[in-house]
């Protein structure tokens, strides 16, 4: 583990981030005081938030354990943290930086969400310093980098971060390229959770109440609260208004199967998670189609 | 007689160790750490049952259609020092939560013989604050009330110390006046010095982890020590049998003192040699990889 370098690499993935929100708050039409002042209050308050958010999250989700694990709220340990806390935290600051210079939230935080976007891929992607953190299965064929990394007694693991923060920087060209959406922000969160539902599940070490990984849940209920709100915008102009959210239901059950058959059947990890990603592709899709309908309803 | 030629083995193992050595090498005793044992000397070929050398001898079965009902996986293990028997996790401390097959941390430190351990990092209500001490270091000093706990000593004996026994202010490095090398809280005891566990208390839900299920029918992991620095480890496959069933089993095969169960369900693992002999299945199959094992070393060096 080397803090050091994953500490360096958070501050400048932060620093190119709240950049990142400047300049598009300025090619939103924000004047520069007011987006160099919320980029600034962003910076601070995103560390902060982000790291008190990450271990609260962290304490809840351990909450009947932490005497044994002997966590305490004023400690921080990169192993007691969580990730989606971090994000949570992050996303305080910016409603909060956009109060402090005067913004309307919303467009900011729509500005904000391919900034934060990558944000979210760059600490996926600096968990390369953090030793066996954000890794997957042991891979017995062995496997190079950036897909497996290799540990000082020569065995390989699947490098889950590197996927994870791959699938962030994705997240962040569709919020770009969908920035003048005024759900934006919201798309990006579904669209950075989805896709950690399968990289939740390949991760080895993650916050687990025995054989149920907590963020890949907590990924779940955010991914289908989206599906849900979608379907019941459209209820009025659609008859099949209902189908996002059912197939979020179905996603999720067969999900639950796809866990259970990890650990308990002999079905190759390859199928298994093929079929999880297919899943979670139908809810893309779904997404995608719920949320066209709205907006041409709304054109309507 | 069989006593008399172990005692005779263990005279010599131990004459070895003070210093005697083969032309070919010497046995010396292992550092109490996270380091391995002696390089083995020969490579597993898929039929060895036996692996002997100056310090340890292996010999391992599979006994297939008993009227256990299931089939199960023996393996008996005499060892010279009791350095031999040690522990490791998957990664640098037993406090990671960082999973791998046992077999890969078997093939790191040279293990003849591994299992599965306790799964010691697990989080669940009656895991979680499980007591850790490992290879003589204290990993977590909590105790999980109603888990039996297993101590083994400096000397290599087993004390089984049972959830009734206070076990959360009693001193826990110490045993009879010896280091406790390892502890480990899973359980229950099935055999305490030699006596039989009564059924009620094995199948007593608050004695086991929440998903050991002490009435079921499951695969089941125990480890068992019958005489000085002599022990067996005992693995029954799927669909496996309860744990009184597995005590009676593991009472039939040797007149053990102390029997012990460890992490079972798709988590046993019986390793001779790095490789996984238990529920092989033909193809290829997924194994749960695991936090730590328990392993015996050879201790014979040829350099």
């Amino acid at each position: 583990m080397n803090i050091t370098s994953y500490l360096i690499m958070m501050g400048i993935s932060s620093v190119v981030c709240c950049l990142m929100t400047f300049f598009l708050l300025r090619q939103d039409g924000i004047q520069g005081k007011q987006a160099g002042l919320s980029a600034c209050v962003l910076l601070v308050l995103g560390w902060i938030l982000g790291v008190a958010g990450a271990k609260v999250l962290y304490m809840l989700l351990m909450f009947p354990f932490i005497s044994g694990i002997g966590a305490s709220l004023t400690q921080i340990q990169i192993d007691q943290l969580a990730y989606y806390g971090g994000v949570a935290g992050v996303v305080l600051a910016a409603f909060l930086a956009s109060h402090a210079a005067g913004i309307e939230a919303r467009r900011f935080l729509n500005v904000f969400a391919p900034a934060g976007a990558f944000m979210a891929a760059m600490a996926r992607f600096s968990e390369y310093f953090l030793g066996m953190q954000g890794v997957g299965d042991y891979l017995e064929e062995g496997g190079f980098f950036p897909l497996a990394i290799e540990n000082k007694w020569g065995e390989h693991y699947l490098a889950v971060f590197m996927f994870a923060g791959a699938f962030g920087l994705v997240a962040m060209v569709l919020a770009f390229v969908h920035r003048r959406e005024k759900d934006c922000f919201v798309r990006t969160l579904f669209y950075l959770g989805l896709p950690q539902i399968f990289c939740e599940s390949l991760r080895n070490i993650s916050i687990a109440w025995l054989f149920v990984r907590a963020e890949q849940l907590l990924c779940y209920l955010f991914v289908q609260a989206v599906l849900i709100i979608w379907s019941l915008r459209i209820r009025k102009t659609n008859r099949r208004w209902f189908l996002p959210m059912v197939m979020g239901f179905v996603v999720c059950g067969l999900t639950v199967a796809e866990e259970f058959a990890l650990d308990k059947s002999d079905i190759p990890h390859v199928i298994t998670y093929a079929c999880m990603v297919a899943g979670l592709i139908v809810l893309a899709v779904m997404e995608n189609w719920s949320y066209r309908q709205i907006r041409a309803a709304e054109k309507n | 007689m069989k006593k008399l030629l172990a005692s005779c083995l263990i005279l010599m193992m131990l004459l070895s160790l003070c210093g005697f050595s083969s032309a070919e090498g010497t046995v010396r005793k292992l550092p109490i750490d996270l380091t391995g044992g002696a390089p083995l000397q020969t490579k597993f070929d898929g039929k060895m049952t036996v692996y002997e050398d100056p310090s340890i001898r292996v010999k391992r079965d599979k006994v297939s259609g008993s009227k256990w009902g299931c089939v199960y996986y023996t393996a008996f293990i005499t060892i010279a020092d009791a350095s031999q028997l040690r522990t490791l996790p998957a990664d640098d401390t037993f406090l990671s939560r960082m999973t791998t097959p046992a077999t890969n941390m078997a093939r790191r430190v040279n293990a003849v013989m591994a299992t599965n351990g306790d799964y010691c990092t697990a989080i669940d209500t009656k895991k979680a604050t499980s007591y850790i001490l490992r290879q003589g270091v204290v990993y977590r000093d909590s105790v999980q009330t109603g888990l039996d706990l297993l101590m083994i000593d400096e000397d290599g004996d087993f004390h089984i110390l049972q959830a009734s026994d206070d076990l959360e202010s009693m001193d826990k490095t110490t045993i009879d006046g010896k280091k406790v090398i390892n502890a480990f809280q899973f359980g229950p005891g099935l055999v305490i010095d030699g006596e039989k566990v009564p059924d009620e208390y094995i199948l007593d839900y608050s004695h086991s982890p929440d998903f050991a299920q002490p009435d079921h029918k499951a695969q089941r992991m125990c480890i068992a020590q019958i005489d000085d620095l002599h022990y067996m480890v005992l693995c029954c496959a799927f669909y496996g049998m309860d744990l009184c069933s597995l005590r009676d089993l593991a009472m039939e095969l040797a007149p053990v003192k102390n029997v012990y169960v460890l992490d079972g369900g798709e988590s046993s693992q019986f390793v001779f040699m790095g490789t996984k002999l238990n529920n092989i299945k033909e193809g290829k199959q997924n194994v749960r990889p695991v936090t730590d094992i328990i392993y015996f070393a050879s201790a014979y060096f040829t350099d």
